[in-house]
C-alpha cells in the first residue's frame, strides 16, 4: 500500500487548512462584530447628546466607545479559535495551517476593525466640527485628534491585531498547560499587549501606565516597530502554544 | 475514488497526568479497505487509540503509521482520515450547513449531495443549529459527516449510540450501501457489539491499554463454539474442556466452549440431539475482557458494584 496523493497535493492540504481556517474565523468574528459595532454606534450618539446636555464635552467621545474595539477582539481571540479548533483538525487540516489561518485572519480582522473604527472617528470629527465642538483625544499617541484619519487606522490596527492574538494565546495557554501556567501565559501575553501600546501611545493601557513612565509619545517609527515586535511575539506564542496540541477527548467545538 | 488506508500502532503508549496509562505498549494493526469493530469496555483506550489515529494527539512513546506514514502534522494522511467522536466535531451555535461548509472546504473528496441527502433521511434541517438538536439527531449528524467525508480512513467512535434503533439501523444500511460504492477503510467503536457485528471484517479488542485480540472476526468466532441441547449429553461433550459461559433452562443447557470441534465431536453431538452453534463476537468479548477484570473475579467487588 501506498500513498495516492503527491507533494502538490500535500501543499493545496495545507492551502485548504489555512484559507478555511483564516476566512472562517474572519467572517465568524464579524458575525457577532456587526453586533458590536451597532452597539457602539448607538451608545458613542447617547453619550455624546448626554455630555453636550450637561456641557460636559472636552473631546472626543467615540475614541473611548470605538477603541474599545480591540478589547472585543481580546474575547473572540480567546472564543473563536478555541472553538474552531476541533472541527478544524476533525476536518482533517493541520494545526500548522490553522495558526496560519488564525494570524492571517487576526491581521485581516485588526485591519478592518480599526478601519471602521477610524471611520467612525472622521464622521465625529465631521459632526463635530460642525457644531464647534472640540475634537481632541484623552490619551494622545500616534493621533491626538479624531480626524487623524490614517494615523488611527494604523494605531487602532496594530492593536487590535495584538490584543486577538493575545486573547488566542491566553485561550489556547489555559486550555493546554492549565491553571498555572496559563495564567503565566496569560500575564506574558497581556505584558506584550501593555508594551505594544505603551509603544503606540494612546489607547487604555498608554492612560493607565503611561504616566508610569512619563516618556510621552515615542516617534511614529519606534512605535510602529515595538507594537510589530509585540505581535511576533505574540505570534510566536501562539505558534509554540498550538503547533502540537493534543486535543482533548472532551473538548468539542464551540457551543457543542 | 481512494485509496484506502491501513493502520498501525506499535508498542504504543500514552500517558494522561500522573502516570495514568490510557494505552500501554498496545500494537495492532488495521488492514486497509476492511470494516474493523475496536472493542473494549470504559477506560480501556479505544478513543485514545482512535485519537492518535486521526492526528489529534501524540503518543508517549511507540510508533503510529497510517498508510505508512506518521499522521501527526501531515497534510496528507490528515487529509485522508475523519474521525468522528460521539456527535461529531460541529459549531453548535452556528447553522449545521456552516459546519458542513467547512468539511466540504476541507475535506477533498466530501459529497455534499450524500451529505444533504443523509440528513433528509435522518430528519434533520440543515438550517437547524447542533445545540438544538436532540441526542439522537446529534449521533445522526456526526454519523452524516463520516459518511460524506469519504475518507480513505474513516473513524465513528461511539458515534451512533445516541440514535434510536430505526436510525441506528439505517445508519448501518447506508454505511454498508457506500462502502461498497467507494471501498474505503472503516472502524467501528461501539458497545452495541450484538447490532454491530455483522459488519465486521477484523476485529481488535483493547483490555487495559493493551490489544488483546487482532483478527479478523471468522478467526475470533472460531476461538469458541456454543452448544445446546439436554444437559447430560452437553456435558459428555464438555468434559475435560474449558467452559466460558453455561446457562440452564429444565434440561436444556447451553454452554460455551473454547476452541473448536473436530469432525467426530460434531457427528456425536448431532447424534445426542445437541445443536451446534457460532458464538457470538459479544459473547467472546465479555469472555475476553472478563477473565482479567479483578472487580469480575472477586463476587464481592461484584455483588457491590
Amino acid at each position: 500500500m501506498t500513498a495516492t496523493v503527491s507533494p502538490v497535493t500535500a501543499r493545496d492540504q495545507e492551502q485548504r487548512g489555512f484559507s478555511t481556517s483564516a476566512f472562517a474565523t474572519f467572517v465568524g468574528t464579524w458575525q457577532i462584530g456587526l453586533y458590536f459595532w451597532i452597539a457602539v454606534v448607538l451608545i458613542s450618539a447617547g453619550l455624546t447628546v448626554v455630555l453636550d446636555t450637561w456641557s460636559e464635552l472636552d473631546g472626543s467621545v467615540a475614541e473611548g466607545v470605538l477603541g474599545s474595539a480591540p478589547i472585543f477582539l481580546s474575547v473572540m481571540g480567546i472564543v473563536v479559535p478555541l472553538g474552531m479548533l476541533p472541527l478544524h483538525l476533525a476536518g482533517g487540516a493541520t494545526r500548522r495551517s490553522f495558526v496560519r489561518g488564525t494570524v492571517t485572519a487576526a491581521v485581516g480582522l485588526g485591519v478592518t476593525f480599526a478601519l471602521a473604527g477610524a471611520v467612525g472617528m472622521l464622521i465625529e470629527y465631521a459632526v463635530f466640527n460642525a457644531l464647534d465642538w472640540p475634537t481632541v483625544v484623552d490619551n494622545p499617541g500616534l493621533y491626538d485628534s479624531s480626524g487623524d484619519f490614517f494615523a488611527i487606522w494604523l494605531s487602532w490596527s496594530l492593536s487590535s491585531i495584538a490584543y486577538f492574538l493575545a486573547g488566542t494565546a491566553i485561550g489556547f495557554g489555559y486550555y493546554r498547560w492549565g491553571g498555572i501556567l496559563g495564567t503565566v501565559q496569560l500575564v506574558v501575553a497581556v505584558g506584550l499587549v501593555i508594551g505594544g501600546e505603551l509603544a503606540l501611545g494612546g489607547g487604555l493601557p498608554s492612560g493607565m501606565f503611561g504616566e508610569l513612565f512619563d516618556s510621552g509619545p515615542m516617534p511614529l517609527l519606534v512605535g510602529v516597530l515595538g507594537c510589530t515586535a509585540a505581535i511576533a511575539a505574540l505570534t510566536y506564542l501562539v505558534h509554540r502554544t498550538l503547533r502540537d496540541i493534543p486535543l482533548k477527548s472532551g473538548s468539542r467545538a464551540a457551543g457543542c | 475514488m481512494t485509496t484506502p488506508y491501513g493502520a498501525e500502532l506499535t508498542d504504543v503508549t500514552v500517558t494522561y497526568g500522573r502516570g495514568n496509562r490510557a494505552l500501554d505498549e498496545a500494537s495492532f494493526a488495521i488492514r486497509p479497505g476492511t470494516i474493523t469493530g475496536l472493542l473494549g469496555r470504559n477506560g480501556a483506550g479505544k478513543s485514545t487509540a482512535l485519537a492518535l489515529l486521526a492526528a489529534l494527539r501524540r503518543p508517549t512513546s511507540g510508533s503510529v503509521r497510517v498508510d505508512g506514514a506518521d499522521p501527526f502534522e501531515n497534510a496528507v494522511v490528515m487529509g485522508g482520515v475523519q474521525l468522528v467522536r460521539e456527535a461529531g466535531d460541529v459549531i453548535g451555535d452556528s447553522s449545521i450547513d456552516e459546519s458542513l461548509g467547512y468539511y466540504s472546504e476541507l475535506r477533498p473528496h466530501w459529497d455534499s449531495e450524500y451529505a444533504f441527502a443523509l440528513l433528509d433521511q435522518f430528519g434533520i434541517d440543515p438550517s437547524a443549529t447542533p445545540n438544538k438538536l436532540s441526542r439522537g439527531k446529534k449521533s445522526a449528524l456526526g454519523c452524516t459527516i463520516g459518511l460524506a467525508s469519504r475518507a480513505p480512513l474513516t473513524i465513528f467512535d461511539e458515534s451512533y449510540l445516541g440514535m434510536d434503533a430505526p436510525s441506528r439501523y439505517a445508519f448501518y444500511d447506508a454505511l454498508l450501501e457506500d462502502y461498497t460504492e467507494h471501498p474505503r477503510t472503516i472502524v467501528l467503536s461501539s458497545h452495541l457489539i450484538d447490532e454491530v457485528e455483522r459488519l465486521f471484517e477484523d476485529v481488535v479488542v483493547l483490555h487495559h491499554g493493551r490489544a488483546v485480540v487482532a483478527e479478523t472476526a471468522d478467526a475470533l468466532r472460531g476461538r469458541a463454539v456454543s452448544l445446546v441441547g439436554p444437559t447430560t449429553a452437553v456435558s459428555k461433550l464438555a468434559d475435560g474442556r474449558h467452559a466460558l459461559a453455561t446457562r440452564s433452562l429444565g434440561g436444556t443447557t447451553q454452554l460455551t466452549l473454547e476452541g473448536s470441534l473436530e469432525p467426530s465431536e460434531i457427528a456425536l453431538a448431532r447424534d445426542a440431539g445437541v445443536e451446534i452453534a457460532r458464538v457470538s463476537i459479544q459473547d467472546l468479548f465479555i469472555h475476553l475482557t472478563q477473565e482479567t477484570d479483578p472487580v469480575s473475579a472477586d463476587p464481592t467487588r461484584k455483588a457491590a458494584r
